[in-house]
């Protein structure tokens, strides 16, 4: 079909007023890109609906019309998932960012998609309840964003991913219909179109309301800082710490290359010399939990530790999730900037994962620092470089290339909570093989059958693209 | 009637393949000779779903059982889709693992059935349902094609998760070959709460009061008088046609004690209360998750899924029983879900008809739905077994087609004659 921009816009203003589909090269500037820092197309328009049937409206104008739409909440996509891969309008759904319904009995709050993750914190924390998944970037971004990329974080491994968490939606499709998927009764008849959405970046539908699950805040928590001389006994002791029944509320691993560079940056946050650091937070009722400290304590020293002690104060406690989140920030002594990668291998895998990435480093001389939340397998490798330094650059991009391979060979996946976007389609072929591919593909079509809903993305570019 | 009768109709032949290859083959040639077939796992929930259009080829997934990799320090296993979730519980069992599913007929279901019927059970909210334990599936869709979306790592969102989409899809999209999933540590101690009541109010009050303290529970289950005395009949506890509170407990040892002594004392106002551990907690409980069952044998079986948020419990609970009462059904609540059923034995299918038709009415008033999950052909006739599945069905049946273009698969048997 032929593209009518001019049409379409006339269309979206006469529907939405202009107010609500802005068009200055002021207002769409910054649309160009996303936290990717990826360059895209200037977008047409940037339209803010305020309502679900204004978005309704949006999609079915833009469909009509093949005008391509991105919908987008924060924008803080680290794969270009929210760049412009073609030239249409962006759909914010940041005006659509009330809470609904707050119902605790059960146990659900229902929100519009733009509403900021964080921010349901402050409504459900003085009920008692918190809404689990934590991406890192939780103080910006959405909950749409959250469920089109099913995010993780630390609080994962013990609460699960978005999908774990989110009982119901509502959708909007091509076609401005508006489809309710689930909902607070659980497992109704029909399709598990749901699953379907988690990960689908845009590609499938509109997400304007989230059923979301709520968890009660645990009693009582203790936080362990465990050293190892050896990764290995680090990843035993991850093994046998939740072989025994205790799920930690996070279990973070610092690796070599990271310690190193936190070592220069901020010299007295952990002990020197080690392979890897863990972070362990157990969380639980008050009765038992230091017994549950002691019992994490007790595996960590069969298992070899240097170093292993609770956090004796707050201030403690804050200081190594500090170090944790300065890991990146460290990385500036090597190189003004870096990859950040984000992969998944089987648990058991890390440490030879981690060996293995260490070697790419030597062959094409970079570092390969990594964060892991080591629980559930999802890791976190960057490479600094500088982007002045086409030699450098070229460096680090053939090293990521390689670590992606190996994640793949170990089982792994090129992506465990940041997406595929523009980033990652070339590499889809490494994990799905061509029927599966197209099973996808025929998948979207069911949806979006004309594709004009974040196209450009996740799939592999074909022929004449 | 057979082994693979279903609703009355016979198959004319029976497969059995070994590998992915033979289903592909059995699906082409259905393909091609336009057959219907009907997966079969361990048979369980035959019953479930409309009066297939056509039924020419039962595909038995029995050879295709078997764990094919545990790794247990990854908390990891796949296995074919045939295998039985009872000896898959055995195998993770001895190191000290399992898989958080308590899906009724337990001695029969495989896994691929409790897939493909999103049969979860009383610990569902705790836990999470089986599609949120799928890492990864390798199936053959309607049309003859082997996929291969076979994951092991718990965060993966690289393209769609066609993995778990084929949970509850009833055999209609694919025939599920292997599964990879999540295991969980078995805890340290468990117990069971349980307090009788005289009548349905006071054991639902009392349920919906437990949550709001801070217990280690995973499952909160009320079992009207009937099941009760079942419970009575096969484990001496209950009865006395009393309702049923049952509450089950997990975590560490003393933990577990003291909170149970807690549950027991906050349940004070019930005509009793019992509290179970070890080998007698674990057989209540399996009696519990598989109620279906249990159930007595013979007669013209009726049984209902309904499901409501869990605050409307309570009141959806009552209707069945009021709206059903002619019938003397059986009702069970997993509580914590919102997720009950109603058995009957029985009884007039005009009037049974009826009977679904106002309490479907009254689910969906609270915002839930009612699935017949098990009814005479007859009955079947004159009420749609899942009810109407709103604006969805058109994407429903467009991913159908991609699926399955010639509905080979279970023809007609899934929701909107899907």
């Amino acid at each position: 079909m032929e593209l009518e921009p001019e049409r379409a816009l006339d269309r979206l203003v006469r529907e939405l007023g202009k107010e609500k589909v802005l068009t200055g090269l002021d207002e769409t500037l910054v649309y160009e890109t996303d936290s990717s820092n990826l360059m895209g197309e200037m977008p047409l328009a940037i339209v803010t609906p305020t309502s679900v049937e204004e978005v309704s409206k949006v999609l079915k104008i833009c469909d009509e019309e093949g005008v391509p739409i991105v919908p987008r909440g924060s924008g803080t996509d680290l794969m270009g998932g929210a760049v412009p891969a073609s030239r249409g309008i962006i759909l914010s759904l940041s005006k659509l960012n009330r809470v609904l319904d707050l119902d605790l009995e059960d146990s659900c709050v229902v929100v519009e998609s733009g509403i900021i993750t964080a921010s349901l914190s402050e409504v459900l924390m003085e009920h008692g309840f918190f809404y689990a998944p934590d991406p890192s970037s939780k103080d910006v971004c959405t909950i749409g964003g959250n469920i089109a990329h099913n995010a993780g974080g630390p609080h994962c491994l013990k609460y699960g991913v978005t999908s774990n968490n989110v009982l119901g939606m509502e959708v909007v499709l091509p076609s401005g219909k508006v489809v309710k998927l689930g909902g607070k009764a659980l497992d109704p008849p029909g399709y598990d179109l749901q699953s379907l959405f988690y990960g689908s970046e845009g590609t499938l539908g509109v997400v304007t309301k989230a059923y979301l699950k709520l968890t009660r805040v645990p009693e009582s928590r203790r936080t362990l800082l465990a050293a190892f001389k050896d990764i290995e006994d680090a990843g035993r002791a991850v093994s046998e710490i939740i072989g025994s029944g205790i799920i930690p509320g996070a279990l973070e691993l610092i690796d070599k290359a990271s310690l190193d560079s936190l070592a220069v940056y901020s010299p007295d946050r952990f002990p020197k010399g080690m392979d890897a650091v863990l972070i362990i937070e157990v969380e639980g009722y008050e009765k038992v939990i230091d017994r549950m400290a002691e019992r994490v304590v007790e595996i960590c020293k069969k298992n070899n530790v240097s170093l292993v002690k609770v956090a004796e104060s707050e201030e403690e406690r804050e200081s190594w999730w500090k170090g944790r989140e300065e890991t990146t920030g460290a990385l500036g002594i090597y190189a003004p900037t870096f990859l950040d990668e984000d992969v998944s291998v089987p648990r058991s895998k890390i440490p030879e994962t981690l060996r293995r990435l260490y070697e790419i480093a030597k062959a094409y001389n970079v570092i390969i620092a990594s964060v892991a939340h080591i629980g559930d397998g999802n890791f976190h490798p960057a490479i600094p470089f500088d982007p002045k330094d086409e030699d450098s650059k070229m460096r680090a991009f053939a090293a990521e290339r390689e670590l992606l391979k190996v994640c793949v060979e170990m089982g792994g996946s090129i992506t465990g909570e940041h997406g595929v976007g523009l980033s990652k389609k070339e590499f889809m072929s490494w994990m799905y093989g061509e029927r599966e591919l197209e099973l996808m593909k025929r998948i979207k079509k069911v949806f979006d059958p004309k594709g004009i809903l974040n196209p450009g993305k996740v799939f592999p570019s074909e022929k004449g693209d | 009637m057979g082994r693979y009768t279903v609703d009355g109709m016979e198959p004319k032949e029976v497969v059995t393949p070994e590998d992915v290859d033979e289903v592909v083959s059995v699906l082409k040639r259905a393909n091609e000779e336009g057959l219907g077939v009907l997966v079969v796992g361990g048979g369980s929930k035959l019953s479930m779903g409309m009066k297939p259009k056509k039924y020419d080829i039962a595909l038995s997934t029995s050879r295709l059982g078997g764990v094919l990799e545990f790794s247990p320090e990854d908390f990891t296993v796949s296995v074919g889709g045939g295998m039985k979730l009872k000896e898959l519980q055995e195998i993770l069992g001895k190191e000290n693992q399992f898989l958080p599913i308590d899906a009724p007929y337990y001695n029969d279901a495989t896994i691929g059935g409790i897939v493909a019927a999103n049969t979860n059970g009383p610990r569902r909210f705790h836990y999470g349902a089986i599609r949120d334990l799928i890492l990864g599936a390798k199936f053959v869709s309607g049309s003859g094609i082997p996929y291969d979306f076979g994951g092991k790592v718990v965060k993966n969102v690289a393209g769609y998760r066609v993995r778990s989409f084929l949970t509850g899809s009833m055999g209609t999209l694919a025939v599920i070959t292997e599964l990879t999933l999540k295991t969980y540590p078995l805890q340290e101690k468990e117990a069971s709460v349980i307090a009788l009541y005289e009548s349905a109010d006071e054991a639902l009050k009392s349920a919906m009061e437990l949550p709001k303290k801070d217990f280690s529970y995973t499952a909160i289950d009320v079992l009207g008088k009937k099941v009760s005395n079942l419970m009575e009949e096969r484990h001496g506890i209950g009865a006395n046609d009393l309702y049923a509170l049952v509450v089950r407990l997990e975590g560490f040892g003393d933990l577990v004690e003291e909170h149970s002594k807690a549950v027991e004392e906050g349940l004070k106002g019930s005509a009793k209360t019992i509290t179970l551990n070890g080998k007698e907690h674990f057989s209540l409980w399996g009696f519990i998750q598989d109620v279906q069952g249990n159930l007595p044998k013979g007669g013209e079986k009726v049984l209902l899924r309904i499901g409501v948020p869990r605050s409307s419990s309570p009141a959806i609970f009552k209707k069945a029983e009021g709206v059903l009462s002619e019938f003397d059904p059986f009702v069970w609540l997993h509580e914590e879900t919102g997720i009950m059923y109603a058995a009957v034995m029985g009884g007039d299918p005009r009037e049974l008809k009826k009977g679904i038709v106002k309490l479907r009415k009254e689910s969906e008033k609270l915002d839930g739905y009612l699935v017949v999950e098990s009814a005479p052909v007859e009955l079947k006739e004159m009420v749609d077994v899942w009810g109407d599945v709103g604006e969805a069905l058109e994407l429903m049946r467009g991913l159908k087609e991609v699926f399955d273009p010639n509905y080979v698969l279970s023809p007609g048997r899934f929701v909107g004659g899907i």
